[in-house]
């Protein structure tokens, strides 16, 4: 081959693996930039959404619901009763901005519940069920789950103790109910497998039917289809009742706040796990932190639902739970009040900045109040301020410091003015807040009820 | 029936009376002073010579006059043409009175002997009812060559001779032959045969009409024989076929012409019964192959034949009387005479023959050759001669075993193939509508390759399911061979150019897009090639072999039906110009014919032009692509066989290909690897989202990285082969044996994974995924399903189709795309998902992934979707979690999908019992508003074509279509009103619900322009006639 034609293969063969390189490197480079990462989407302009509020009902409980709008414009809401049978037409309702709308609702069965449904603007909702004697309060769940822990039940003489348990869907729902106490085995019964909630519908789980006498009978449901909101509900001697909403996820850490009870409280916790646990308390009020009930690595059996007594002071407290090595459980904080009702709160596994609570009577005169808890390390400062029903005027939003560790409690002044306002707080750090109250019930028996506030989402 | 021997044997006559007859027309004169002088010089003693002046020019009618005398030259006053001239000339006493009558063409001239010995054939060797005796004819000026020893034909009248073309005379036909029919060149026909059945029929050509008359005669009983000691001499131009005269009938219309009048003259009924049809069939498959080759004038010339036949059936009727009278044997006692195929093949048989024989000279030559060195040997020889014909044969074995699982299904289903309608009309209607019928409607025309689809549905029986196999199956081979034509036209070589259809016929992508049922993309893979050789040709340093007119329209046409089929195909266009702009060698001239090319193609898909540009150009795009650089190296964009790391063999040996090549290919060269580079380059920009909408499709950029590394890899080898034995053994030869070993590896384990593979497409049952019948079977009524998968990665699961549209929203960024219950339709080839209604529907997509609306089934209710379905594990978590938490939508249970039914869905043609907080919510256009939409008594509207049907309603009646002013409630003319701000409602009163669109004129007076545009453009581009 002559030289100039070698040259010239030369060259081809050259221009080929520089060809070839390039592409290689090209690639290669490009593989390592990786693909463009997509923009995040901005918020709607159709905010929308619902809450699912199991209160139950009965001939002997009367239930208001509390809608809260903190947003500036109004809001329309869409009411849909839930029971048995097939669901009612809605009702329709505007909540102008800023105010808190009471809507009486007459659920005639014990497994009645309300559905929701918001549009054009957020609203917070919860709901206040009283007798004679007794009162509960409960934010309404915002999310449906496909599963549900509720600690608080009681089968003992006396107290009657159900699982309301609301599917608001278009499909049915199919779950298992297992029950736990203290020193029994769970207990599943055949007609609580497989058990479904059709459509639309809402039913009552009479925990005493499967399992009397137990001081504590927690429940946990697992839907196989479908998902369910659920919540406890305790009648006392026919006359006081409590209720809690459940927990969706078992936790490693809770607060329950309490205030304007007897001091009497009982934490109740279930855990599901197959060896035992350990956990302990902490109490929170305006003083130091220190250990609550003397729970500190309390150890807590397998497949099991306790009480432990938490005395405190009257006064605003709250108790966090935690476990150790990272165990769950889920649990709910049982208050004695002031006189025979007892109050309760599934508490809150998550602290918010911003909080929307409702009025945890629907009675008047009632003697509302409200608390703010702080684990954190620095001090938070909270703007509260009253929706109030509307036509009326809210009065000037006042500032609380809550010291790290520490509760504080909202004037009560404040919500005297308007008691069945709702409350928006909003924090520069992360809190839980919770509501209380207590009424004057028939032949001098005092309601006691405690109430959850619902975390305020960030763009309401 | 007497015999002309017995004949003459009772008149006791032993020398027969012979009279030949010469009709000299306008173009005799070169050869007549031969003829005459051989007709002067015959030994035979009875001869006598009768000449017609039938039109000779002056010089030859002189010659005539001089040679025979004023009594043997009968003149003609106007040209009669040779059938009437001879009839007329047969008329006369002279002729009456001849025993035989002997028809001589003037340019014929005839051994001495010759007439003695036709008559010696016809009487004197024993031989019963001889009606026609013909000679050997030969070639004038090299008598060793062989024109004409008697002809046969087939079943339909085409005559067939057992000639190769330059048959050498060996004594090889040196025996009296009984044929069907001989050469006129010199024909001897007894006088009773004449009497009995005439002459020539005067209707068909002379050259064609031997074969009817003896025939004819044949089927009166008597023999044809041609004898070989008769030997006439022929100019080569003047025997066997005659040439096609310039602005005069082709050959072939006179061959097909007259085949077609002797069969309906000479067979009997039964034979007809038979025959004909089988002649109508075989004249379909012809015209329709001639068509799909670009043959136009050779069909209309099959056209005109049979029309001819029609509209002189009369003539030929009354002919047939006469020939039916004096029938005296069966139609089966002629078949020896005629082949028994009526598919003509002696090219392939001829071929085959060659083959064989090449093969035994080799096998002599290796004589004792140990086995494996002859085997060898012939193989080399074998692919080396004929590398076409051993390709084909490999790929038709290949592809049979590939596709044998496929042929037999009646409904083919997975992948992205598109259903086709049950009607071949509802094709055609789609592209005459003013809105589309797809889901969502609005304006947007469909893609001209619709009306292609439906028409070819109607070819095929109406059956458009059969056209959706037969597209589907030709794809891959047609890509092959578009590739081996390209690439020879790019100077590769044969044997190279095969091996390069065969790595681009089996290269993933193609096989990829098979597999997938990726119909339009199969079509654009087949067409690329040969538009990427004009692009080539456009900017290469001569000109263009063609005109440029013609150049022209065959740039437009290729360019449309690549567009039509799948709009990105553009962007690999422009990818290649851009590259022939950078480094072509003749810019201007490029240029300038590209852009008369693309305005010829936006002209042939002028109604869907719109369509391509709308939407910032989202027809031209496509969300399927990979960004993992080893699999788009090898151009596998999805999964399927044959796209595992063994199809590297392409780029692998594109590399190779191009560090062999030199010469003048380096140019090509050069430019098909940086096309190929910018191919991959940007293939992975578009699937990894950084190019806009309109220049984002990864598989027509990896389609054009494809086509030019098969292009490098023929460049290589044609270099290499070229200079193989030139140059000493050198890292060259290395690298040529590698690029054989990795093309022969790859090219058999990827027919080996193409034969055993399982594709995409198959029975619906096996793959369409089983929890589809939660949405499909267990659902009724008509509803739309929308379909999501993730951003990056796989596609839709079938039979959505590809995702259409993209929704960018951080980690719940998702493709999706919206079908009727049947899934993706073939009605949308090339049509993107663009209009209001597509608008609105990411608006509501907008507001369920970002979390503020959890009413999301009641902004999906207007858009008809009862589900949304994702592949499980394809949906993102984020985007899960935002369909799960939303309150009016339901998780089914079902394994392997990921399903959500809409609780407040409405059907996408309803009457609506609604309140009027319920309008309220219907006349709005804010998703805030139509959040509050709440399910509603509903009865499904029966859809019918052009609209949709119903019972008498009083109240709303909805329709889940783009608002347009055209849609018109019928009988009493009630003009819509906008719903949910995008679609369509009526307000009925007690009448029947009747819903159409008024529209439609346009569109089919865009359907007929486009027709004749596509004929128009077709015509231009036909091939020439082979004459």
């Amino acid at each position: 081959m002559s030289a100039s034609r070698e040259g010239s293969a030369r060259g081809q063969a050259l221009f080929a693996l520089a060809s070839v390189a390039f592409v290689v490197i090209a690639l290669t480079w490009l593989d390592r930039a990786g693909p463009r990462a997509p923009a995040s989407l901005a918020a709607g302009e159709a905010p929308s959404g619902a809450w699912i509020c199991p209160h139950g009902g009965g001939a002997d409980l009367s239930v208001a619901l509390l809608l809260a709008n903190p947003g500036e414009a109004a809001a329309t809401v869409r009411l849909t009763q839930l029971g048995a049978e097939a669901t009612a037409p809605p009702a329709r309702y505007d909540v102008p901005g800023g105010t808190t709308l009471r809507v009486n609702v007459a659920p005639g069965a014990r497994g009645d519940a309300t559905a929701v449904e918001f549009f054009g603007g957020w609203i917070g909702a919860g709901w206040v069920s009283f007798t004679d004697a007794g009162a509960a309060a409960e934010p309404c769940a915002a999310e449906a789950s496909q599963r549900w822990s509720l600690a608080d039940g009681s089968t003992e003489l006396g107290e009657e103790s159900y699982v309301v348990v609301a599917n608001p869907f278009a499909g049915p729902a199919v779950m298992d109910v297992v029950l736990y106490s203290a020193d029994r085995p769970p207990v599943r019964h055949s007609e609580w497998t497989d058990l479904v909630v059709p459509a639309g519908q809402s039913v009552a789980l009479h925990l005493n039917e499967r399992l009397k006498g137990e001081p504590v009978v927690a429940t946990t449901l697992e839907v196989s289809v479908g998902r369910v909101a659920a919540a406890s509900l305790v009648v006392s001697d026919r006359t006081t009742v409590r209720s809690a909403l459940g927990w969706t996820e078992p936790a490693a850490e809770a607060w329950f706040p309490t205030m304007k009870g007897s001091g009497q409280n009982e934490l109740v916790l279930v855990s599901t796990a197959s060896a035992s646990i350990r956990f302990g308390a902490t109490s929170l009020s305006e003083d130091q932190p220190r250990p609550a009930g003397g729970l500190t690595e309390q150890e807590h059996g397998p497949t099991a639902a306790r009480a432990y007594a938490v005395p405190e002071e009257a006064g605003p407290t709250a108790v966090r739970l935690f476990t150790l090595e990272g165990a769950l459980v889920s649990g709910a904080l049982r208050v004695l009040g002031p006189r025979t009702d007892v109050g309760s709160t599934g508490g809150s596994v998550s602290a918010s900045e911003a909080w929307v609570l409702f009025p945890a009577s629907a009675r008047i005169p009632a003697d509302p109040g409200a608390l703010l808890v702080n684990d954190g390390d620095v001090a938070v400062v909270a703007s509260v301020e009253l929706l109030p029903e509307e036509g009326g005027t809210p009065p000037p939003s006042v500032s609380i410091t809550v010291p790290p560790h520490a509760t504080a409690a909202v004037p009560p002044d404040l919500w005297a003015t308007a008691p069945g306002s709702a409350l928006v707080v909003r924090a520069d750090g992360p809190i839980v807040a919770l509501s209380a109250a207590t009424s004057p019930g028939s032949r001098d028996a005092e309601a006691f009820a405690l109430s959850m506030g619902v975390p305020l989402p960030l763009l309401p | 029936m007497t015999s002309p021997a017995s004949t003459l044997a009772s008149t006791g006559t032993a020398t027969p009376s012979v009279l030949a007859l010469l009709v000299v027309g306008a173009r005799a004169a070169p050869w007549l002073r031969d003829c005459l002088l051989s007709l002067a010089n015959q030994s035979y003693p009875r001869l006598g010579v009768l000449a017609v002046d039938d039109g000779a020019d002056e010089d030859s009618r002189e010659l005539l006059l001089r040679s025979l005398g004023p009594r043997r030259v009968l003149r003609n006053e106007r040209p009669l043409g040779g059938v009437r001239a001879v009839r007329a000339a047969l008329d006369r006493p002279m002729a009456k009175g001849a025993d035989f009558i002997l028809i001589v063409e003037p340019s014929a001239s005839l051994d001495r002997d010759a007439v003695g010995r036709l008559v010696e054939a016809a009487v004197g060797i024993g031989v019963e009812d001889v009606g026609v005796v013909g000679a050997k004819i030969v070639d004038k000026d090299d008598p060793r060559t062989l024109h004409d020893i008697g002809r046969s034909s087939d079943r339909f009248g085409h005559p067939a001779s057992a000639l190769q073309p330059g048959e050498i005379d060996q004594g090889q036909f040196d025996r009296v032959l009984e044929v069907l029919c001989v050469s006129s060149a010199a024909m001897l026909i007894a006088r009773e045969a004449w009497e009995r059945v005439g002459v020539w029929d005067e209707r068909l050509d002379r050259a064609h009409a031997d074969l009817d008359l003896c025939w004819r005669i044949r089927v009166a009983g008597y023999r044809v024989v041609m004898t070989p000691l008769a030997r006439v001499r022929v100019p080569g131009t003047a025997a066997g076929a005659p040439a096609d005269r310039d602005g005069g009938p082709s050959r072939r219309y006179e061959e097909d012409r007259a085949a077609i009048t002797a069969m309906l003259k000479n067979y009997g009924l039964l034979s007809l019964a038979w025959l004909v049809p089988t002649a109508l069939l075989m004249g379909v498959i012809r015209i329709a192959y001639l068509s799909v080759a670009r043959r136009f004038e050779e069909a209309l010339d099959v056209v005109a034949a049979w029309w001819w036949n029609v509209a002189h059936l009369p003539g030929t009727v009354s002919r047939r009387r006469r020939v039916q009278k004096a029938r005296r044997v069966r139609d089966r006692s002629l078949r020896r005479f005629m082949e028994s195929a009526g598919v003509r093949s002696p090219r392939w048989f001829a071929t085959a023959e060659r083959i064989l024989e090449e093969q035994r000279a080799i096998d002599e030559a290796d004589e004792g050759e140990p086995i494996q060195r002859r085997l060898r040997d012939r193989t080399a020889s074998l692919v080396g001669t004929h590398p076409v014909i051993v390709g084909t044969l490999l790929a038709i074995v290949v592809g049979a075993v590939a596709v044998r699982e496929l042929v037999g299904l009646d409904v083919l289903a997975g992948g992205v193939l598109p259903a086709f309608p049950a009607r071949a009309g509802d094709l055609i209607g789609e592209l005459a509508s003013a809105v589309r019928s797809t889901p969502l409607g609005g304006p947007l025309a469909p893609s001209p390759a619709v009306g292609a689809l439906g028409a070819l549905s109607f070819v095929a029986f109406g059956d458009p399911s059969t056209v959706q196999k037969a597209i589907l199956l030709a794809g891959a081979p047609l890509a092959a061979i578009l590739m081996y034509r390209a690439a020879v036209r790019l100077s590769v070589r044969p044997g190279p150019a095969v091996v390069v259809g065969a790595a681009y016929g089996l290269g993933a992508l193609t096989l990829w897009s098979f597999s997938e049922g990726r119909i339009g993309l199969s079509i654009a893979i087949a067409v690329l090639p040969a538009a990427a050789e004009r692009v080539e040709a456009a900017f290469a340093r001569e000109e263009p072999p063609d005109d440029p007119q013609r150049f022209v329209a065959g740039m437009a046409v290729t360019l449309a039906v690549g567009v039509a089929a799948y709009p990105g195909f553009v962007l690999a266009i422009a990818t290649l110009v851009m590259v022939r702009v950078c480094l072509g060698p003749s810019r201007a001239r490029g240029l300038l014919l590209m852009s008369l090319g693309a305005i010829g193609a936006a002209v042939l898909l002028f109604p869907f032009v719109p369509t391509l540009l709308t939407d910032g150009g989202r027809a031209l795009s496509s969300l399927v692509g990979t960004t993992e650089p080893d699999r788009l190296a090898r151009l596998a964009i999805g999964p399927g066989p044959g796209t595992w790391p063994i199809a590297a063999f392409l780029p692998i040996g594109a590399a190779l290909g191009l560090g062999l090549v030199r010469g003048p290919l380096r140019g090509p060269a050069a430019r098909a690897a940086l096309a190929a580079g910018a191919g991959l380059i940007l293939s992975w920009l578009a699937a990894a989202n950084y190019l806009p909408s309109a220049l984002s499709n990864p598989p027509a950029y990896a389609a054009l990285a494809a086509v030019s590394m098969a292009g490098l890899i023929g460049f290589g080898l044609t270099s290499f082969t070229g200079s193989l034995r030139l140059e000493a053994f050198g890292l060259r030869q290395v690298a040529g044996g590698l690029l054989a070993a990795v093309l022969g590896v790859g090219l058999f384990l990827q027919s080996v994974a193409v034969m055993a593979g399982t594709w995409g497409v198959g029975t619906p049952q096996e793959r369409i995924p089983p929890a589809w019948t939660v949405v499909g079977g267990a659902a009724d009524g008509p509803f739309r399903v929308l379909w999501l998968t993730g951003d990056l990665g796989g596609g839709l699961p079938p039979p959505a189709g590809d995702p259409q549209r993209r929704l960018e929203a951080g980690p719940a960024t998702i493709r999706y795309a919206l079908t009727d219950r049947g899934g993706v339709s073939v009605l949308d080839i090339g049509r993107p998902f663009s209009g209001p209604g597509p608008d609105h529907l990411e608006l509501a997509l907008r507001e369920i992934l970002a979390g503020t609306s959890r009413h999301g089934g009641a902004l999906l209710a207007p858009f008809g979707i009862r589900f949304v379905v994702a592949e499980r594990g394809a949906l993102p978590a984020a985007a899960h979690d935002a369909f799960h938490a939303q309150v009016d939508v339901n998780l089914v249970p079902a394994s392997g999908f990921v399903i959500f039914r809409n609780s407040v869905a409405l059907p996408p043609a309803a009457s609506l019992a609604v309140e009027p907080a319920d309008l309220q919510i219907l006349g709005a256009a804010d998703p805030s508003t139509i959040a509050m939409w709440r399910r509603v008594p509903a009865t499904t509207l029966e859809r019918v074509p052009g609209g949709w049907d119903g019972a008498d309603v009083d109240g709303t009646v909805f329709v889940s279509t783009e608002y347009d002013a055209g849609w018109e409630l019928k009988g009493v003319g009630r003009r819509p009103e906008v719903a949910f701000g995008w679609a369509t409602r009526f307000r009925a009163e007690g009448e029947p619900v009747r819903i159409r669109h008024g529209g439609s004129l346009p569109a089919r007076i865009q359907v007929a322009l486009l027709t004749i545009l596509w004929l128009a453009a077709l015509w231009a581009t036909r091939k020439p006639v082979a004459r």
